[in-house]
């Protein structure tokens, strides 16, 4: 709202520390990311990747730093929380439709609530959304009746109905059998393409090369390394030692 | 052997078949509920055997033993307790109970929808009401039985005095014949066998009959036993003076002993003034009877002489039945109709009204009994005239289930009638005026918000009975629907604050409430309503004591529903709530949405378990007021709150609900 530059950065995190009790899950994050950029964060498990990124939308409270997104500051103030919230949309690893409502409600739900919308055109955008991930004929079916890549490709229509500037997807194919993998990427593969800021925590390095523009690495709550998809996947050039273990394993 | 690089392709294709018979329809059900493996056949048949023996065992005590007639007499009292005897009240209720029945039938087009079976059953049900009676209602009643004469009766150590006056009611029109019972006086043998009402003279003789051929019976077994040549002397001795005992009791028949036989009686038939001969005849042979068609409803006399002096006679009565006395108050009447007021208190005028109804179907009348000499006549009561023997098939059906089936029709066809009608009125409304896609039904709507509307108009249909008179189905009804509908927001309000981990001040007022109510029993509760409160401010004891016992229970179940709501809250996977908090639901609307939807869902079972056992707790309203309850209750408050206590260790070890989440 307040950056209508498109040369600012529309995530600003500097130096942001969280505890979960005592343990230091993240240490000085400090990171911009552009607007129409995609971001993929990669790491070991219990790297603090996910836990950065709820961050973003204040699923997690951080305890230090300055979370700064689209020039709105991220506190304890809830009409800056619920200002940042309708701004990012977010993906997640389990799905988490609400399982008592159909496809369409799930995606009109948000709109109607928080966007006031009317529900002819929160259902007009849901169609359109569905089209756009593919599965029209599944809008008035309930999720427990979706395969899991329906699931999540509802998911992202749902987090898309809300108009978001930014798109942060946690883990979103984890849980996904190999042949719905695919069908979930396609759709990502397309947000993007579309010029979508996203940021993205994912094991498909496969789908990192191809579309991001950056890869973060985490390692034990800190970013060791960060590039280009080219060099960063690039045995030849000199990596951290912990990038160049992780590589290793996956490559 | 196998090849470095393998593959088969299968091409051959098999065709779909149907399954096996024996997994599908009914045999399939029966091989898999009950004959899976040899252990479930052999409990099938254990659970088989069992269950045909109870049945065949509860169908004999029903037809000829149960005792039908205080669930038959007093349908209206279970039903509505002592508003029965304000006609007025009456109305009100058969009112309050048929907009309900109306009401019923729209919601189940609105929500639901009854197919062909659905209507087929209550067609059969409908059916059945009134064939039942119609079937029932031709078949013979049995005989009233009484002892006239002068010879007192012994059976064992009773004495029972024959009856010579008797007065009786019957409607106008009603036939009443008398005769002798020649059948039961054939002899001993048929006089131990009644099936039939008996006085209590007639009853002794049937006692007496039957031990007589208890004894017979056991002196040929004794006889037998005589002969057997290898009997020790010490038990022949035994025997033998067991024999002479028995043998000198038993030197006449009953039938001879109170010379049942030896003559007949005259009977007549007086007006209720008990002087003004109606109907007279004697009866001497079997054949003769007195037939007398009563002119008017109300009270008669019978009266009997035995012809022969030092005689008593058995008479059949066809036409006469015991009657069961009632008293209760009412209303006292204007002849308008309107209720005489008290000029002082401005309350209806209560005045106390005794009425006979007959135990065989619903004539009941309340002019006062007959005076003979100054004094009651004897009245031909059921206390004293209860069904003697047990009772054959015809009887069972004349007696019981006929007049049962007509009541309960009485009450249900009107109700299912009214059901239909909402129905088919909506179904009517949806077809007229189909909805355009997206909205609901327009019968939907109506439901709503007739539901909505219903306890404003129950509240005006019975605001103006005493509810000091509330009583039997009805109250437990009105208690358990207040109580659900006024407790489940309140419950929910408690659940949701009890969860409310950011507002202390809440969460800690919640739980207080929740733990004191769930720590103390009902009956605890309700005495408190009842008794306790008045004491601490009289103006309450001008509310309603029913009315106060709403409160207690809506309160004490309010607690409970907080409790299975919370469960329901936990069970919900915080993902639920993450997701909705990033798509920037609010508070208020993750709950109102999102865990509140879930939650209720979840926890149906429970909740609805919590309205049986609400629906059952109601009964102890009738209870209230055994003081020393509130000393039982500490004892109570501290086993519970024990309970509650380790219920809430074993939450908060992990074992019930990984993490909570914080809104």
């Amino acid at each position: 709202m307040k950056s209508n530059n498109p040369q600012d950065p529309i995530i600003v995190c500097n130096k942001i520390n969280k505890w979960y009790g005592d343990f230091h899950v993240l240490r000085d994050v400090s990171v911009e990311i552009q607007q129409r950029e995609v971001v993929v964060v990669i790491g070991p498990s219990g790297s603090g990747k996910s836990t950065f990124i709820r961050c973003i939308n204040r699923l997690e409270e951080h305890q230090e730093g300055d979370i700064i997104v689209d020039g709105i500051p991220l506190g304890n103030d809830i009409r800056n929380i619920a200002a940042i919230r309708s701004e990012i949309g977010m993906v997640f690893q389990q799905f988490n439709l609400f399982p008592h409502l159909t496809v369409l409600q799930n995606i009109t739900l948000a709109p109607m609530q928080v966007r006031r919308q009317s529900r002819a055109e929160a259902e007009r955008k849901a169609m359109e959304l569905l089209e756009r991930v593919r599965i029209p004929e599944q809008a008035n079916k309930y999720p427990g009746q979706l395969s899991g890549g329906q699931q999540q490709r509802v998911a992202i229509a749902r987090a898309l109905a809300m108009e978001p500037k930014i798109m942060l997807f946690d883990e979103p194919t984890s849980a996904l059998d190999p042949e719905m993998i695919k069908e979930v990427l396609e759709v990502m593969k397309d947000l993007a393409r579309s010029g979508m800021t996203m940021i993205c925590v994912t094991h498909e390095m496969g789908f990192a090369q191809e579309v991001a523009d950056r890869i973060l690495f985490f390692d034990q709550g800190r970013i060791v390394e960060e590039g280009d998809p080219h060099t960063f996947f690039n045995l030849e050039v000199e990596h951290h030692e912990r990038t160049r273990a992780f590589l290793d394993q996956i490559l | 052997m196998t090849p470095d690089s393998y593959k088969r392709i299968y091409t051959q294709d098999t065709p779909r078949r149907h399954a096996p018979v024996a997994s599908t329809g009914l045999l399939g059900w029966l091989r898999h509920n009950l004959f899976r493996s040899w252990f479930d056949t052999i409990l099938t048949l254990i659970a088989g055997v069992l269950v045909v023996n109870v049945l065949i065992g509860f169908l004999q005590w029903s037809i000829a033993d149960a005792n039908w007639y205080s669930v038959l007499r007093n349908l209206s009292n279970l039903m509505i307790g002592s508003m029965q005897a304000d006609p007025a009240a009456i109305d009100r209720v058969n009112l309050m109970t048929l907009v309900l029945a109306f009401g019923i039938g729209v919601s189940l087009r609105a929500w639901s929808r009854v197919g062909l079976r659905g209507w087929g059953i209550v067609a059969l049900l409908a059916a059945v009401i009134v064939a039942v009676p119609a079937l029932t209602n031709p078949l013979p009643k049995p005989d009233s039985v009484i002892v006239t004469g002068s010879l007192p009766v012994v059976s064992g150590s009773v004495t029972e005095t024959p009856i010579n006056t008797l007065a009786f009611i019957g409607g106008q029109g009603e036939t009443v014949s008398v005769r002798l019972a020649s059948t039961l006086t054939a002899s001993d043998e048929a006089l131990s066998r009644p099936a039939n009402f008996g006085d209590r003279a007639s009853d002794a003789l049937f006692s007496a009959a039957r031990a007589r051929l208890a004894s017979q019976a056991r002196l040929a077994t004794i006889e037998a036993s005589l002969q057997d040549t290898a009997l020790p002397d010490n038990e022949r001795a035994v025997l033998t003076s067991e024999r002479d005992t028995l043998s000198a009791a038993l030197e006449a028949t009953v039938i001879g002993t109170y010379r049942l036989d030896a003559g007949g009686a005259s009977v007549r038939i007086l007006a209720n003034d008990g002087i003004t001969l109606l109907a007279e005849a004697t009866l001497t042979t079997p054949d003769d009877q007195l037939t007398f068609t009563l002119p008017s409803s109300g009270w008669y006399v019978l009266q009997n002489t035995a012809t022969v002096e030092g005689t008593n006679v058995l008479l059949a009565m066809n036409g006469i039945y015991p009657a069961l006395e009632r008293s209760f108050t009412r209303p006292s009447l204007n002849p308008d109709g309107s209720p005489v007021l008290d000029p002082r208190t401005n309350q209806p005028r209560l005045v106390s009204i005794t009425q006979h109804a007959r135990v065989t179907d619903d004539f009941a009348i309340a002019e006062p009994v007959p005076k003979l000499d100054g004094a009651d006549a004897t009245r031909y009561l059921f206390v004293n005239n209860a069904y003697r023997g047990s009772r054959p098939l015809n009887d069972y059906l004349v007696l019981h289930l006929g007049p049962f089936v007509e009541r309960t029709g009485r009450v249900l066809l009107p109700i299912l009638g009214l059901v239909a009608l909402g129905y088919a009125l909506m179904q009517a409304l949806d077809r007229v005026l189909p909805p355009t896609p997206p909205a609901p039904k327009l019968s939907r709507r109506v439901a709503f918000w007739m539901w909505a509307l219903m306890p404003i108009v129950i509240y005006i249909i019975i605001a103006s009975t005493n509810p000091q008179a509330w009583g039997g189905l009805f109250l437990t009804f009105l208690l358990t629907a207040v109580g659900i509908v006024v407790s489940f927001p309140i419950g929910v309000l408690l659940a949701l604050g009890r969860r409310a981990d950011d507002l202390p001040v809440v969460k800690y007022f919640c739980i207080l409430v929740i733990e004191f109510v769930r720590g103390v029993p009902l009956i605890t509760v309700l005495f408190l309503a009842s008794l306790a409160l008045p004491l601490v401010n009289p103006a309450l004891s001008e509310v309603p004591g029913a009315v106060r016992a709403m409160v207690a229970i809506t309160i004490f179940s309010a607690a409970y529903l907080a409790e299975n709501v919370r469960g329901g809250l936990q069970s919900i996977p915080p993902g639920q709530v993450e997701a909705a908090k990033a798509l920037g639901m609010n508070p208020v609307q993750v709950t109102l949405r999102i865990t509140l939807p879930q939650a209720l869902r979840a926890v149906i079972p429970a909740l609805v378990g919590q309205c049986i056992s609400l629906f059952k707790d109601t009964s102890l309203v009738a209870i209230v007021g055994l003081a020393t309850y509130l000393f039982i209750s500490i004892v109570y408050f501290i086993f519970s709150f024990v309970m509650a206590y380790v219920s809430r260790k074993i939450e908060d070890s992990g074992s019930g609900v990984a993490r909570q989440v914080k809104l």
